[in-house]
This record gives C-alpha cells, structure tokens and sequence, in this order.
C-alpha cells in the first residue's frame, strides 16, 4: 500500500545539520531505553512475564504502546509521503479505517482473546478450528513479522547513516544491537514501555516541525489558498472516488466501494484485530477491562496523528522544491518528505528531539515485530508442534535465544530491503493476501457456531490463494487498477468473499465442532458473563469506542469548513 | 525463591523498586532532562537559527512545553502513587511479584 515508503528506504536520507546538544539528546534517550531494560529485567521471572508482560500493564499504558508499535518507519514515513503525494486523500486511513477498526478489536474481539486466555492470536484458530488452520497462521505471521522487522531495521540504519556518516552495514548491525539489547533483558514489558516513551518523544518532535511548517508558509489559511492549484482530492479527501453524481474517478487513492469496503473493513479491521504484533499490547493488560479499553483509548490520539504525519508531508510538498522528482537526486523522494522537512525548519535542541523521535519510532517498530515473533514462534509452533511438556524455564530461555535469532533474521532481511527497489510495496501487497482472508475466518468462527474446522481450513487457504490469483493478474495487466492501494483494497474484497464462501459451503457439509470445545471462544457460549466487575458508564468499552469513532467521522466536517 | 519474612529494609527497597517500575516516573525524567536542555538552547539560540524556525524561538517554545509536560507527569505521580505491594506480599526478594494461580501452561 506505501509503495512510496520504498523509495524512501533506498534514498540517501537528507544530510542534518546535528550539533553536540542534539547528540546529547539523542544519547540520554539510549541511555533511558537501555536503562528501563536493565530496571525491568528485575521482574522477569517466568515466561509468562517475558512473552506476555506478565499481564499487569494499565490500560493507558497499553493503548499507547498499541498505537506505537505501530508509529515506525511505515507510518511516519509512509503517510508523510502519501500526504506529499496525495494531500488530505490519504485520511482515509485513518478515519475511517484505523479508528473504527481499534473500536472494533476493543468492543467485540477482545473478549474472546482475553476471556480464553490466549497467549497469541494464532492460538485462537487452534482451539477453535484445529492444528493446519493454526499452522497456516501462525507460520505466515512469522515470516512477515521478520520481513517487517526488516524494513524498520533498516529505515533506522539509513537515519544512522545520515547521522554519523557510517556505511549501511554496520550501522544496520549496530541498530540491530541496540534492539536486541533491550528486548533481550526486558522482555515484552522492556519494548512496551519504550514504546510508550518513544509515543511522547516522536510526539515532541512532530508537532513543533508542523507548527514551524505551517506558520513559515503563511498559516493555515494560506496553506489551504496555496492547495487550491492542486487537484481537488487534496483537500476534499472523498471527491474522486465516484461517491457523487458525478462519476468523477480521478482520486487515486480509489474508489468508494473500495476505500469503504476494501481499505476500511476488511484490511484495516483485518490488520488491527488479528494482527499480533498489535494485539499483543492490548492482551498484555492487567484484566479484561482494561483490555478491551486499552485499543480504544488508543484510537483516539490516533484520530490526531494526521495532523502531524500527513500535514507534514503537505507542507513539505509546497515548501521543498523538487519534492517527488528523485530521478536525478534519490534524497528528494517523497518518502523523505519528513527529514527534508527537518533539515529545512529546525534548528538545533528541537532538531535532537526530532531526530531522537525518529530513531525511537523505528526501534520500538521492530521491537514491536520481534518480540511479536518470538512469542508466536515459541508457543505457537516450537511447543505446539516441536518440544512439548518442557519446564517453564526452557521456553523462557529458548524465547531469549530466539529474539537474536528474530534480530539476525532482521539483519537479513534488512539486507534485502536494501537491496530491492520496490520491496516494501510487495511487502504490503503479500500482507494483503494473509490479512483480508485471516479476519474473515476469525469473525466467522466467533460469530457462526455452526463454522467447523475444515470450513475454517479450506476458507483461509483459498482466500490466500484468491489475492493471489488477483495479484498476479494486476501483475499481467498493470493498467487494471488506478494505484497500488486501489489493488490491495480489491484484493482484500475479493480474497474475503472467497474465504465466506468457502467456509461456508464447506461448513454445511463437515461435522460441526463440539459445542463443549467452544466454551469461551464463540459468541453465546461465553463461560462467565464479559464484564467482571461494574464500571462507571463513561469507563465502558462501548460508550468510549462510539465516541471514538463519532469523532473520527465527525473530523471530516473539516474539510466541509476550509 | 526463599519467603522469609519481610523487613523494613525489604519494604523500602519494594517501594523504590515500585516507583522506579512506574513508566510516568520514567518519562516525567526524561522529559525533565529534555526539558532543560532544550529551553537552554532556546535561551542562547542565535538569530540564524530563529530565522530558519520562521522567525520563531522553536526550541525555547519546545523546552517550555516539555518542562510542562514533565511537571504534569510529576504532578500525577505524586497525586496517585504507585501501587506498593503490601507487607504480606513482600518477600527478602522486593522485585518478584505474586504468581496469578490462573495461568498454567498447557
């Protein structure tokens, strides 16, 4: 989906001007992050603290982790670039795909993640379908977690680069080392809380850049004066999708039945709900309440984030000449819309911050796939299918051995992504494949009973196999779709409504699973009621995610006024 | 893991450890040292470099706000603190936490 992100990693990352205090800045902030390692290493006793944070983490804390194991290189750089490619079309994204979808995971899916006392979301399809469909699963998020690791990994080498002056490679196997630090002492409590820390300083760093940005342009108004040269769907994000009489379809971002169907339900809800490396943070809360609060209270900074991703990459497009044409000079890719931008407004002390923000953001985003990874590898398939019935301790110990192999296998394919031009746009076109498919088979199974382990199977498998008839017929006729997001937005449609029929014509014909085995797992066989304990109505998952998402929805009225 | 019974000295090790464990303390502290260093240079910018922020003292602007931050992040620590385990709950070990009996491995 942000092909443009490519681009980015293999540009010369703009040269900044950094003075001792930015340094300083940037080395108190390792100094806290290896230092949080060190303080909770104290409390890792078991595998249960190492894999799952010992499932004592406050909601607030948990929500914020949620949304900023998220906020690493693919967002920030990513969204800036399609905010300087796109303008205000790029919205959609978040408003009406991200939020609703965190609503979502909150309010329905949660209690059955949590209520079944699941270590991982892969665990979920064991118990309720069976081994193959769990194996599919769990081995697909695997590998795309490596991969993922991968791009963050190097995104951060690339800022290193740009640093300190140092070749790619080691400054690939330096950040690799600064990572494994900190998860191998602190576990999935060590990269939660510096996910936390990262939010706020990448945060610190965002905001004064657009507020520098938009007043060294002229102020808002003007900003928005000076987009009226540009087409419509720069500032009106739903003109062009064909949602009026009009029939006009020059947005490229897609068209509405695709952004709303494709982009928002299906690949936003399959990515926030069933995607690990998210999820893990929101289960790692001390109890179901806070649980099912932590991704909504999430949603709503998330509602925000635009502002200083997307105005950025706005800004950059009006203010840095040549933005876009990289085809003499690779450091004016979109994709480096935000450092351009830093070099350009920020002087030394709110530089540091800055650049420390981006540092953080992309550790704490591999942080987040690695220890994602190790979890599911260790759990999922190591003790599911390899070595079962071994003390708690050795799976704790392999855990550990297994994040450097995570970090290695990051290292290598940090390598890859720096090799391959387009890597991150097949990256996010195979994640199309696995997510649309998965999603529908996890809201099948909680919501239809009668759904039976082989419907289970056979759905997912051919709903990976129909994104991938689809992607290879965009990649025999590349004039087909208007974009490569309008592609993964079909490609999610038509790859879950293969895996409904699927599911469904096997489903009447297979013996259905046991109801006793779906205790717990499946809507009207809860095994206690959801809420334990009464809460104030304004703590209540329902009542915060419906406000979260009329907010949401609410924030194009924007668009109506300017 | 050995359950002597606690004493004062257990006690106080188990709050500073709870404090220490508490990620607002963590970030009201980073954000104090950012907070300083970044009004400092707010204080002694030069006018090129206020000039290249659109005439703005960015950096000034920026520290003022991160001191604030900080201060609020103080200011919730103190007025909800973290929760210490109680005298029976600790042992000669201050970090180590009760297990949940509902969690087995399977």
């Amino acid at each position: 989906m942000t092909s443009v992100v490519a681009e980015a990693v293999n540009a010369e990352a703009a040269m900044l001007d950094m003075h001792f205090v930015d340094y300083l800045l940037l080395f108190t902030y390792f100094a806290f992050v290896l230092g949080i390692g060190w303080i909770v290493k104290r409390s890792v006793k078991s595998s249960k603290d190492f894999f799952q944070a010992g499932r004592s983490i406050p909601a607030w804390i948990a929500g914020l982790a949620f949304i900023s194991a998220n906020l690493g290189a693919i967002e920030i750089l990513g969204f800036a670039a399609n905010g300087a490619q796109y303008g205000w079309a790029s919205v959609h994204y978040y408003w009406i795909g991200a939020i609703p979808a965190m609503v979502f995971l909150g309010v329905v899916m949660m209690p059955f993640y949590y209520g079944a006392k699941l270590k991982s979301v892969p665990e979920y399809l064991k118990r309720r379908y069976n081994k193959p469909t769990h194996l599919v699963n769990a081995s697909s998020f695997a590998l795309s977690a490596v991969l993922i690791a991968g791009v963050n990994l190097y995104s951060l080498a690339i800022v290193l680069r740009a640093l300190l002056g140092w070749s790619l490679a080691p400054a690939i196997v330096v950040a690799a080392m600064l990572v494994l630090a900190y998860i191998l002492v602190g576990g999935l409590t060590g990269a939660i809380y510096n996910e936390v820390m990262q939010f706020f300083v990448i945060i610190a760093g965002l905001i004064p850049l657009t507020i520098v940005g938009v007043i060294a342009v002229g102020g808002p108004g003007e900003v928005m004066d000076r987009l009226s040269d540009y087409p419509t769907y720069w500032t009106q994000p739903w003109s062009g999708t064909a949602i009026d009489a009009t029939g006009d379809t020059a947005n490229p971002i897609g068209d509405w039945v695709g952004l709303i169907l494709g982009q928002a339900f299906i690949l936003s809800f399959g990515y926030w709900t069933t995607n690990f490396a998210e999820v893990q943070r929101a289960m790692s809360a001390k109890n179901m309440n806070a649980a099912r609060r932590a991704p909504i209270i999430g949603a709503f900074p998330k509602i925000f984030i635009p502002f200083i991703v997307i105005l950025p990459g706005i800004i950059a497009a009006l203010t840095i000449e040549g933005l876009g044409d990289d085809s003499q000079d690779s450091s004016l890719s979109y994709s480096n819309a935000i450092p351009l931008l830093m070099g350009e407004f920020l002087p030394t002390g709110v530089l540091g911050v800055a650049v420390t923000g981006l540092v953080a953001a992309f550790m704490a985003g591999m942080a987040a796939n690695v220890s994602s990874f190790n979890t599911v590898v260790t759990y999922d398939l190591w003790q599911s299918y390899f070595v079962k019935d071994k003390p708690d301790r050795y799976y704790l110990r392999f855990g550990r051995w297994l994040t450097v192999a995570g970090v290695i296998g990051g290292i290598g394919t940090a390598f890859i992504a720096a090799s391959y031009n387009n890597i991150n746009e097949y990256l996010q076109t195979l994640f199309s494949f696995f997510q649309a498919p998965v999603f529908v088979t996890f809201i099948l199974g909680m919501f239809w009973k009668r759904t039976s382990a082989w419907g289970g199977f056979y759905g997912l498998v051919s709903g990976i196999l129909a994104a991938g008839g689809l992607w290879a017929f965009a990649v025999v006729e590349p004039e087909f779709f208007r974009s490569n997001f309008q592609q993964a937005m079909w490609m999610g449609i038509v790859a879950g409504a293969v895996d409904l029929v699927v599911t469904v014509a096997v489903s009447v014909k297979t013996a259905p699973v046991p109801e006793k085995q779906l205790v717990g797992l499946v809507k009207g066989l809860e095994e206690r009621p959801i809420m334990t304990e009464p809460e104030p109505w304004f703590k209540r998952p329902p009542v915060l995610g419906g406000a979260a998402i009329a907010l949401s929805l609410g924030m194009y009225s924007i668009f109506l006024v300017i | 893991m050995t359950q002597s019974q606690p004493t004062d000295d257990d006690l106080r090790r188990a709050k500073k450890y709870a404090r220490l464990m508490d990620l607002r303390f963590v970030i009201a502290s980073l954000f104090a040292i950012f907070g300083v260093i970044v009004t400092l240079t707010g204080v002694f910018a030069s006018p090129e470099e206020i000039n290249k922020a659109a005439g703005i003292n960015i950096s000034l602007w920026t520290g003022l706000f991160l001191l604030a931050f900080s201060a609020s992040f103080w200011i919730w620590v103190f007025r909800s603190p973290p929760e210490v385990p109680t005298s029976s709950e600790v042992t000669s070990d201050a970090g180590d936490r009760s297990e949940d009996e509902n969690f087995q491995m399977p």
